[in-house]
């Protein structure tokens, strides 16, 4: 582990399934406390290229690292935050079990068979759930929220978990405005707390351009258009 | 002939290949099934004497001899015992095993083992175990709770492996990029995703060894089996009834039980189709 290292660096790295290329050529890097966003249509490989940046996937070729470790290989515990698509949140456990899954690092075996948690992470489990908005939903079982209600709870499990670098597929997708609005709010409180870095896949171009400092529009096979933005990312996380 | 036209001549074969499939799968169906009828004779099965054969058995059974109750009860409870830590050791010992057994938590060189393991204790039925063990420690439950233990771990782990392979990944996957190591992820992922069909296989498993520990009685594994077997020996059919009305039962109250079970750890399971 080399902290030196940028959060995120991607070296003409290749990206695909059972060795055929989605993706060829990505190079990027994302600095500490900074959101990059990939947008692009369907099918052009941005879940493939989250994927192997969460060590999913093997890369085709090139390099990607997190932290200084070389993808797949993952960084010590904690440190990589992932939120699929679907949210990978357990449905039948309540929401204060799926919010301390991150936490589920600091679990040693023993504690981890009986599935016991320290007090210390229970507390900060609850306080992450008021904070994202559903205070007194502890108990209540995932499956019976809503789908803005789980994207919370899977914010809430990244406060718990404090990554150092969150990589999230289309958190906002299907969401109406107001609640596309919150979630992105409880993002950039947590990126503003922790430094965090983020990769996000948004299929919403003016949305993408509204959470993050760099926008890599990709394409057939690679990136398209690489879009800097020049806002401070500290402001941008103080709700601009 | 060149790269481009083999590809293409593989893709057309493949198309092809699907599109006819299903259609040749439906009729190796039916043929084998025909196919079977005719080797086994079926077709050729004398019908003629089973109205006097339901009428000698409607005459010695009815009335039932509901006096057996007692002795009914009695194995029934020692039958149930069986069953219950047949049951129980054969779910627990599965467990470790089924998991490793899956195919989508770990490598192949570690699951083929683990299902050979499982089709070991398949390859058996519990009656015949049950002579083995009887051949092995003697007459009594002890032999039938561990036939039923090891068939028990061969049959429902099979159950558990599938249900395993059939999960969401993604929340596997989401969870062990939090930084959880693997026996986290089977213990907070795996098994709570799970709880459903492992329930419902437990339970499924309980009721049918509670009707295979009746059966084990007869070769001397204790257990209800054991009188019915002893009244069938003596043709005594007004009796044998009383005793499978009471498996019967038993088996109705082991269903109801299992809905219930699955409701409190998972919630309600209605749909507006069920009420």
């Amino acid at each position: 582990m080399t902290h030196s290292s940028p959060p995120v660096r991607c070296e003409e790295l290749t990206v695909g399934y059972h060795g055929e290329p989605v993706l060829e050529g990505v190079s990027f890097t994302v600095e500490t406390g900074a959101t990059l966003a990939l947008v692009g249509r369907s099918g052009c490989g941005k879940t493939t290229l989250l994927k192997t940046l969460a060590g999913i996937l093997d890369p085709l070729d090139g390099e990607a690292t997190i932290h200084g470790t070389r993808v797949p290989h993952s960084p010590p515990g904690g440190e990589l935050g992932y939120i699929p698509q679907s949210l990978g949140l357990v449905m039948h456990e309540t929401v204060l079990t799926n919010v301390l899954h991150g936490r589920l690092s600091d679990l040693g075996a023993i504690r981890s068979l009986l599935g016991r948690f320290p007090t210390d992470a229970k507390t900060d489990a609850r306080d992450a759930i008021e904070r994202v908005g559903l205070g007194g939903y502890e108990q209540r079982r995932v499956k019976e929220l809503s789908g803005g209600q789980r994207r919370r709870v899977a914010i809430a499990r990244a406060f718990v978990q404090e990554p150092r670098v969150l990589l999230a597929d289309e958190m906002l997708s299907e969401l109406d405005s107001e609640t596309a609005h919150s979630i992105v709010d409880c993002l950039a409180t947590l990126q503003a707390e922790t430094d965090m870095a983020a990769v996000i896949v948004e299929h919403n171009l003016t949305v993408a351009n509204d959470i993050s400092d760099t926008v890599l529009r990709l394409g057939t096979g690679g990136i398209e258009e690489r879009i800097e933005r020049t806002r401070d990312p500290v402001s941008r996380q103080r709700h601009e | 002939m060149s790269n481009a036209a083999q590809t293409i001549s593989v893709t057309s074969l493949r198309t092809t290949l699907k599109t006819f499939s299903r259609p040749i799968l439906f009729v190796l169906v039916f043929v084998l099934a025909v196919w079977s009828i005719l080797i086994l004779e079926l077709h050729q099965t004398d019908f003629s004497g089973g109205a006097d054969g339901l009428s000698f058995l409607y005459e010695a059974a009815i009335p039932p001899e509901m006096s057996v109750l007692e002795v009914g009860f009695r194995g029934l409870l020692e039958t149930l015992y069986i069953a219950y830590v047949g049951t129980l050791f054969g779910v627990l010992l599965s467990l470790p095993v089924s998991l490793v057994a899956s195919r989508n938590l770990f490598p192949w060189y570690l699951t083929l083992p683990a299902r050979w393991v499982l089709a070991v204790f398949r390859v058996l039925p519990s009656i015949l175990w049950a002579v083995i063990f009887v051949v092995l420690i003697g007459t009594g439950p002890a032999a039938g709770v561990f036939a039923i233990t090891l068939y028990t771990v061969g049959f429902v782990g099979k159950l558990e492996y599938e249900a395993f392979e059939g999960l969401d990944t993604d929340p596997m996957e989401a969870v062990s990029s939090l930084g959880a190591t693997r026996l986290q992820v089977l213990r907070f992922v795996v098994l709570p995703q799970a709880i459903n069909a492992l329930i419902s296989q437990t339970m499924f498993m309980f009721e049918y060894n509670v009707r295979h520990a009746a059966a084990i009685g007869i070769v001397g594994a204790g257990g209800i089996g054991y009188y019915i077997m002893s009244y069938l020996n003596f043709l005594q059919y007004d009796r044998v009834i009383v005793l499978l009305a009471i498996v019967f039962v038993t088996v109705l109250v082991i269903d109801e039980l299992s809905y219930r079970l699955r409701s409190f750890f998972i919630g309600d399971t209605s749909t507006s189709l069920s009420k």
